[in-house]
């Protein structure tokens, strides 16, 4: 599909300090593209400057084709959808959502009918003449979208959108989203710090860390084939293990831990540079006894078995003294201090130049240490 | 709060006594101003004569008309040029800000003395003849300084994305401003200019130093009834004042506790 | 995050503009030029003479002059003090009162707050001038032969101020004790402090701010009055804002009159100044 809005090389720096820097980035007509990062990470500044809130330092916004990096928000056809809504107190539900097509000169029954049709769409039908703050912030959330997809913008903005929501309501209101996202055909550009948000809801990813753009690819792609080490841990869960490249066989990779080796069938990192293994714990088995035949394998010690339902969490002490977190079914018995054996297949390795983390620096979201069932972890501590 | 019994018994003695050192005074002269002795001193017997000679007195009614006249539109000229004022600080980064900011705090901390006697200069020096236009300039300054700080703190509560909002569904700055912006600080604009009333209403000081012959506000007016001596009128006339202002504090408690009503309301039906 | 890069000149010359201009001719200017007149000769007839001269202030280093400033600070540090030590028992006596009783006390301070400072002052002028209220009352019961002179008497001058400026010092004070967290003095008790050393630890330290806006509101006002002075002190109480009136109004020496003002001005800043150094985050009175 078409090329709807290009960002060429933006960068923006507050008071000198760099927050985005050289993004680009092409975003298809119709499509559903996800900003993930932390906070911090320089997504909404991005939003921000297409939506026309923030003046790029430098490089360009193209919409369509055209350059609309100095036009006034009021001037660009994208709208925002701000993570607090910024519905207008003063004014009715009606009022609120007629706003941009009173703005444009719509005519009065214009407006009446697109109005009428668009709370239909959103189940707002019957809250006309309540004000925001007679709403409960899920019919809040939709008077939002409402609001900004009744002008039928090029590209709608949304920015975390659903962070004030709790979890039960975010969850219904991702469907509603992504529903209404298909059959309106709007182009959405979605900012969220949440993964598995950005996982279930978008059709590409653009991952952000300190500014830059770190991986732009399918959530399938982002999650099984991370492209940085940052990826790799921010994205679903992940082993992140110290390795070393001592050479190639075939396609595959053969590292060092320690004095152990193991292969990996990907890897684009050259011999020599520092670089870590990223093991999804579920493409992990773990085996009682040792294993016979090829494979990459730990050997470690249980610490602790976290049972979350569907699936029991292991985390081994390995030999090396490392960590390791392994999924398994619900039904595994094991049980700390058992003696295992961790085994996984060449293909389900990723290799990745490693970037040191800045010392002292938690993500956010994710907590220093481990939660049961939470799957909201990166990097399990080593 | 946490207090034993003695003190808060002491504390309900203390206060009491207080409230009694503020309203006794007035009280008195409430009730002097019934009083059918123009000497004030012992009760005499119950009349309304000082009030009836205080309806016919022309000056006092002259000066309530220039009083109103001022300050109906020093309110005006005080909104106006404090809302912008305030606003401008608020939206923008303006290169003349801390000159602005600073302008506006001279009049809450300087002495009326010393603002009086500089518009007098200003006057006297630019050969403008004192009068009502004056008064109503003098007025304004403190009046600006008033609604700016009122409507600044209102405007410090507004959500600056209610702003990008509009913007970003095609309004413009002056659409964003008189349709979103004023809108929701009206209520610190209102607020601010019954302020600059109230003041302007009240000033005696700085009105001392730039009123004219003719232009006598009412304030002026007591001041120079007040110079003459003690009258059972100006008891009459302080009696009427009091009882205004009693009556306005009232109104506007109870205006604004049906407001706070309104408001609780809202959230009760937040679910 | 501010935007203001785009907003149109015409669209904030709207908005900086006109007020600017307006304070800058009717209020910057003014006080500059008591200023430089200050530092201006007088003429033979009263006039401005546009000559450098340090005269004024020389003159105001006179005795009698010294003594109407000394007696400005002491009377205004007095009526302050008075104020506060009234004005904080009543505002705690409001601030513990359960929400509908305090919004009616609270309304029985800020009638008088809004009752015109001349009224007030004429009320105690009516009690005790010699065939006043007072007078006439001891007189009657005997305490007394003849009438003591209560009004026209520095006294006078200071209850003058103390009953105008006292709601000025409730209403902050009441505001800060009225955002103090109850639960804090409850932590307090339990940790074992009793009520003198709650109210000394906790209670004072936080409602401090309000205090001292308190005093401000109370100080300012006091150091440039003249008008109590004028009706209750008569000729033998002349503080600085009077020094300032007769100059301006009656003896036509603006350049005294002028310096007067700069030292008053002075006097307020270096209160300001204190106030600030005490409490920076308060930001000054524009929240009062």
């Amino acid at each position: 599909m078409a090329t709807v809005l290009r960002l060429v090389d933006l960068c923006k720096n507050f008071d000198s300090t760099p927050v985005v820097r050289n993004v680009n980035l092409e975003i298809r007509g119709g499509e559903f593209f996800t900003f993930l990062g932390p906070s911090g990470c320089g997504k909404t500044t991005t939003l921000r400057m297409i939506g026309g809130f923030e003046q790029p330092t430098s490089g360009r916004i193209l919409l369509d084709g055209q350059d609309i990096t100095d036009l006034p928000p009021f001037l660009r056809d994208v709208n925002t959808v701000f993570q607090n809504y910024a519905l207008f107190p003063h004014m009715t539900v009606v009022q609120n959502v007629a706003f941009g097509l009173e703005m444009r000169g719509a005519s009065k029954a214009e407006i009446a009918s697109r109005v009428k049709k668009m709370l239909a769409i959103f189940g707002l039908t019957g809250l006309e003449k309540r004000k925001p703050a007679q709403l409960s912030g899920g019919q809040q959330q939709r008077v939002a979208v409402a609001r900004s997809l009744v002008l039928h913008p090029r590209v709608l903005l949304l920015d975390e959108p659903l962070a004030a929501l709790d979890a039960q309501l975010r969850r219904q209101i991702q469907i509603e989203l992504k529903e209404i996202q298909k059959s309106s055909g709007v182009t959405f550009v979605y900012v969220t710090h949440d993964q598995e948000e950005a996982l279930s809801l978008s059709d590409r990813i653009g991952v952000m860390r300190e500014g830059v753009l770190e991986q732009v690819a399918t959530p399938r792609e982002v999650y099984s084939r991370p492209a940085t080490r940052f990826v790799a841990e921010f994205v679903g869960e992940n082993n992140i293990l110290p390795v070393r490249v001592i050479g190639s066989q075939g396609g595959d990779t053969l590292l060092e831990m320690g004095h152990i080796r193991v292969v990996a069938r990907d890897g684009r990192v050259a011999k020599g540079q520092p670089a870590v293994l990223a093991i999804r714990p579920e493409n992990i088995c773990l085996h009682a006894e040792r294993p016979v035949g090829e494979g990459n394998l730990l050997a470690g010690v249980v610490r602790e078995c976290l049972y979350s339902g569907t699936s029991l969490k292991v985390v081994l002490q390995l030999d090396s003294g490392q960590r390791l977190l392994v999924q398994t079914q619900a039904g595994a018995s094991f049980q700390p201090e058992d003696r295992v054996w961790a085994a996984w297949r060449p293909e389900n390795g990723r290799v990745l130049p490693d970037h040191p983390v800045p010392h002292g620096q938690v993500l956010p979201g994710h907590p220093p240490n481990p939660q049961p069932g939470s799957r909201r972890r990166g990097r399990w501590p080593g | 709060m946490y207090r034993t019994r003695a003190g808060t018994w002491g504390l309900t003695i203390l206060a009491a006594l207080v409230y009694f050192f503020l309203y006794a005074p007035i009280l008195l002269m409430a009730v002097y101003s019934f009083n059918d002795s123009r000497l004030n001193i012992t009760w005499q017997g119950f009349t309304w004569k000082w009030y009836l000679s205080l309806w016919q007195n022309a000056y006092v009614l002259e000066a309530m008309g220039n009083s109103l006249v001022v300050a109906v539109v020093s309110t005006l000229l005080s909104v106006v040029l404090g809302t912008t004022a305030a606003y401008g600080l608020y939206r923008f980064r303006l290169r003349t800000a801390k000159l602005l900011e600073g302008l506006i705090f001279i009049p809450l901390v300087v002495p009326d003395v010393v603002l009086g006697v500089s518009l007098l200069v200003l006057f006297v020096l630019a050969g403008i003849s004192l009068g009502l236009h004056t008064i109503i300039i003098a007025h304004s300054v403190f009046g600006i300084a008033y609604v700016a700080v009122v409507v600044r703190a209102r405007l410090a509560g507004l959500d600056p994305n209610l702003e990008q909002a509009a913007m970003d569904l095609g309004a413009d700055w002056w659409t964003c401003f008189h349709r979103i912006v004023l809108p929701l600080i009206l209520p610190g604009v209102v607020a601010g200019g019954l302020l600059a009333f109230t003041v302007s209403m009240d000033d005696f000081v700085v009105t001392f130093f730039t009123a004219g012959v003719g232009s006598t506000t009412l304030p002026l007016r007591i001041y120079s009834m007040l110079k003459l001596g003690i009258s059972p009128e100006v008891n009459a006339l302080s009696t009427i004042l009091v009882v205004v202002i009693a009556l306005l504090v009232l109104i506007a408690q109870l205006v604004l506790r049906r407001g706070a009503n309104n408001q609780s309301n809202y959230v009760g039906k937040e679910w | 995050m501010k935007e203001t890069d785009r907003a149109p000149a015409w669209f904030r010359s709207l908005m900086g503009t006109p007020p600017l201009l307006w304070l800058t001719i009717f209020l910057g200017i003014p006080l500059l030029l008591v200023v430089a007149i200050s530092f201006t000769t007088r003429g033979t007839y009263g006039g401005v003479v546009y000559q450098f001269s340090l005269a004024s202030y020389a003159m105001l280093l006179d005795p009698l002059y010294v003594g109407i400033m000394v007696r400005s600070l002491g009377m205004a540090t007095v009526a302050t003090l008075v104020c506060l030590l009234a004005g904080y028992p009543l505002a705690a006596y409001i601030a513990a009162a359960g929400p509908e009783r305090r919004r009616w006390l609270l309304m029985l301070v800020i009638i008088p707050f809004c009752i015109n400072f001349l009224i007030r002052t004429y009320a105690w002028m009516v009690l005790l001038r010699s065939e006043g209220l007072i007078n006439s009352l001891l007189m009657a019961t005997g305490l007394i032969e003849s009438p003591l002179a209560m009004l026209y008497t520095p006294g006078a001058v200071l209850l003058g101020l103390v009953y105008i400026f006292l709601p000025f010092a409730v209403l902050p004070i009441y505001a800060s004790l009225e955002k103090l967290d109850p639960h804090l003095v409850e932590a307090a008790s339990d940790l074992g402090a009793r009520g003198g050393q709650v109210l000394r630890r906790v209670v004072l330290p936080m409602a401090a701010p309000g205090i001292a806006a308190g005093a401000l509101l109370t100080f300012i006002p006091s150091l440039g009055m003249f008008v109590v002075t004028d009706l209750m002190g008569g000729s033998r109480t002349m503080l600085v804002g009077n020094l300032i009136q007769n100059q301006f109004m009656a003896a036509r020496n603006w350049q005294l009159g002028s310096a007067a003002s700069v030292l008053l001005i002075l006097m307020v800043l270096v209160g300001l100044g204190i106030y600030r150094r005490l409490f920076p985050a308060e930001g000054g009175m524009g929240d009062v």
